[in-house]
């Protein structure tokens, strides 16, 4: 019987909200069945099972694309029922639905069995009437056909929120959405569908008021959108070599099971070509002065060094001012393809709640965006 | 614990204990919530408060004959070591101050409650 975790509880200092980004893969490839529905109900199971309260940060530009479809493609069509109930699980489940656009489904076309998305992945690179138009639509979508109450948090596909960020702030406001959680700081792209610099923020790991063109600065004056940057940790040199040595013995362990090469599946006769973006760092947790908490990449530094990250994680936010810190973990569904993984993920929650169940609760966006009186969201200097 | 985590988490008890008995139900005349059943199974009852009772608490739809009886057990198990229980009366004490009838929740709870804080940061000031 799975021992059921402390609640939610404003007697915490610590609120760590667990996010999921519940999407099929950028290029539109994969399955719905195999990288969303199956593991999105493991995961559900396994936060039930620990009494975990957490959000799925559901893209919904791709549900539009395959409704578009769906009628003249059963297999689309089975993607599109699979996915409905999937979102129907997670209300039925107590999960709180947040809102995650990836743009380049925005203009989706299906041909001969492939979707052909656009290059632009930053949801930034396109026009306003665009940008009104994801929100809008998608919005419109997850109230009236899936029932749900409007989503409090929103996180940008590919954290493409800037720059300019001036009309994808604008959404947030009119559409009621008061935390964005796109920013990580030490993350940066520069490929040829994404181009972002989330460097050295002024507040790297803290709440703030976003800059009304500029989500990575703080704003001069509060606002109605609070950015709760999703949490990353520099490495030491000691550990960065640490993660080396878990990606050597991971190639070690493909190599002696026969796998090494046949990793990344070449892009089939007539469709797409992968962005280049993917091999430029899209799939790296890992940049060179941030390590992102991504729940769903805890092998790429093994889990002894990840329970120390999340470690160092919460002694951060606990040295911060007056609490509670908000405290927001990244997740992909997409990734979540073996035992191995959920197992990792159950670890690093029995870890937080061993070392540091005296301080912390887990609490959905949903909540955070209903607290946010509680806190006192950084401003410009 | 280091002081700083000692620190933090003394002061929100000490705020807690001090809601606490401000509440009239807390100093009223001494209640005990319903003896618990023999064998009654402490995880279980847990689980089953925050799983499925407080859910519909927070919906306003609990049945509250239910939620007392899960509480005595819950209160019985309860050591100031184990968090989970704590949390268990956090949670409660908070969706009563948020939006239950007023009186909805008996005095025992709040003198259960009462004593469990203070027995919490004894251990944490000892």
């Amino acid at each position: 019987m799975p021992q059921t975790a402390p609640a939610r509880t404003v007697m915490k200092p610590i609120w760590i909200a667990l996010t999921d980004d519940w999407e099929l893969r950028g290029d539109g490839g994969g399955d719905v069945a195999a990288l969303q529905h199956r593991p999105a109900l493991a995961l559900m199971e396994l936060y039930a099972g620990c009494g975990i309260p957490a959000t799925f940060c559901v893209e919904t530009l791709q549900q539009l694309a395959f409704e578009r479809f769906a009628d003249a493609d059963p297999g689309l069509a089975r993607g599109r029922d699979l996915w409905r109930e999937t979102v129907a699980r997670m209300a039925a489940g107590g999960f709180d639905v947040a809102l995650h656009l990836h743009p380049q489904w925005l203009h989706a076309a299906h041909e001969n069995g492939f979707w052909r998305l656009d290059r632009r992945w930053n949801l930034a690179d396109y026009d306003d009437e665009e940008i009104e138009d994801a929100f809008a639509r998608s919005l419109a979508y997850l109230r009236d056909v899936c029932r749900l109450p409007a989503p409090a948090a929103f996180r940008a596909g590919s954290w493409g929120a800037c720059c300019p960020s001036g009309t994808i702030l604008r959404c947030l406001r009119r559409h009621g959405i008061r935390i964005d959680v796109s920013v990580v700081n030490g993350l940066h792209f520069w490929g040829e569908n994404v181009a972002l610099d989330y460097r050295n923020l002024a507040s790297p790991y803290r709440p703030y008021y976003p800059d009304a063109d500029d989500i990575r600065r703080p704003a001069a004056a509060p606002g109605d959108v609070v950015e709760v940057p999703t949490q990353s940790i520099p490495l030491s040199g000691a550990q960065r070599l640490e993660v080396l040595a878990a990606k050597a013995l991971r190639l070690l362990g493909r190599k002696l099971a026969g796998t090494l090469g046949r990793g990344a599946a070449a892009p089939r006769p007539g469709s797409p070509a992968a962005p280049r973006a993917v091999a430029a760092g899209l799939t790296a947790a890992t940049t060179r002065s941030d390590h992102i908490i991504d729940l769903s990449r805890i092998d790429e530094v093994g889990q002894r060094l990840f329970d120390r990250l999340l470690d160092r994680v919460i002694d951060r936010a606990l040295r911060q001012d007056r609490p509670p810190a908000f405290l927001v973990f990244e997740n992909h569904t997409k990734c979540l393809l073996s035992p191995g993984h959920f197992r990792r993920i159950e670890n690093a929650l029995r870890h937080i709640r061993a070392r540091h169940g005296d301080v912390v609760a887990f609490v959905t966006l949903r909540e955070m965006a209903d607290n946010l009186d509680r806190i006192r969201p950084a401003l410009a200097h | 614990m280091d002081a700083r985590r000692r620190a933090i988490l003394a002061a929100a008890l000490r705020a807690r204990l001090a809601d606490v008995d401000a509440r009239p139900e807390t100093g009223a005349a001494p209640r005990a919530l319903p003896a618990p059943e023999p064998h009654a199974d402490a995880e279980e009852a847990l689980r089953r408060l925050m799983v499925s009772v407080v859910p519909r608490l927070a919906a306003g739809e609990a049945d509250m004959e239910e939620l007392r009886r899960l509480l005595a057990v819950v209160a019985t198990a309860a050591r100031p070591d184990d968090l989970r229980f704590l949390d268990a009366f956090h949670r409660v004490y908070e969706l009563g101050a948020q939006g239950l009838p007023r009186g909805a929740l008996p005095a025992a709870f709040h003198q259960a409650y009462r004593r469990l804080l203070a027995a919490a940061l004894e251990e944490l000031d000892g």
